[in-house]
């Protein structure tokens, strides 16, 4: 949003508009975040080249300033998601190692765009043949849900194939209600052996 | 936390259909092991989704109208 502005620069209107709308000093904010956001709109919507010049620095210094905040809160963000990421590896990794993984569904905020996710919530679709009895070592705490939650920070529903209420797709639906009754969207996670369609 | 009526339909629903996956976990998982380890992440969803009904439940209409402004 750079440019040669030729017309004449009034200080005092400039100090008079950023004070008015622009944050002290940075955003550290969500709510700062949303004035600056809601006042950008607010000009671009006059169009660009309608406004005087003091609201075209106006306009430029609210981008600056929320290109800035979003720079830093994305990197703590990323980071969080990678935590979580690694988890999910972990935990897909052991599944695996039974093998006895029919199906691997992740579900919740990890699949949004949400941008600190706490955990990950998994649904396991296993092979009739699987019997925990036969797992040992680190795989056997994904079965266990508590355990799971506790170690691994991760929320992990299974079940059998035969025990799928209403057929397999029908109970990976299910993970796709949300709490105000619309669908949210699930991943299946597909390993380069497996050749399936995913959800 | 559940925040309106609706919200408290859906969260009914879902406790309903974990207890059916837990009825039908007993009806096929003949082995204990496997029966309480495939059960017990539904088990303790449902137990934290009651406790959220119960929180809900405790309120009274108005003051759930104060806490969603």
């Amino acid at each position: 949003m750079t440019e040669t502005i030729n017309q004449k620069f009034d200080l005092r209107k400039y100090s008079r508009l950023v004070s008015k709308v622009a944050p002290p000093l940075v955003i550290n904010t969500k709510e700062e975040l949303e004035r600056a956001d809601t006042e950008v709109g607010r000009l671009l919507k006059k169009g660009y080249n309608n406004l005087s010049v003091e609201k075209k620095r106006l306009l430029a210094l609210l981008s600056r300033l929320i290109e800035d905040y979003e720079d830093r809160t994305f990197l703590t963000a990323t980071l969080q998601r990678r935590i979580v990421a690694r988890r999910l590896e972990r935990v897909y990794n052991l599944a695996c190692s039974t093998n006895q993984l029919a199906r691997f569904v992740i579900f919740g905020s990890f699949v949004t765009a949400k941008h600190d996710p706490n955990d990950v919530d998994i649904f396991l679709l296993m092979e009739d043949a699987f019997d925990t009895n036969q797992v040992t070592g680190e795989a056997a705490i994904i079965f266990d849900h508590t355990a799971t939650q506790n170690i691994e920070g991760a929320s992990v529903f299974w079940i059998r194939r035969m025990a799928a209420i209403g057929g397999e797709e029908k109970a990976m639906e299910h993970w796709q209600i949300k709490r105000d009754k619309t669908k949210r969207g699930i991943v299946e996670v597909i390993s380069d052996d497996q050749e399936r369609s995913g959800t | 936390m559940i925040r309106n009526d609706q919200e408290l339909e859906a969260t009914q629903e879902r406790i309903r259909y974990f207890q059916q996956q837990v009825e039908k976990l007993r009806q096929v998982e003949t082995n204990p092991q496997n029966y309480r380890l495939s059960a017990g992440g539904y088990l303790a969803e449902i137990d934290r989704m009651n406790l959220e009904v119960r929180e809900y439940l405790w309120l009274h209409p108005s003051e759930t109208k104060d806490q969603a402004a």
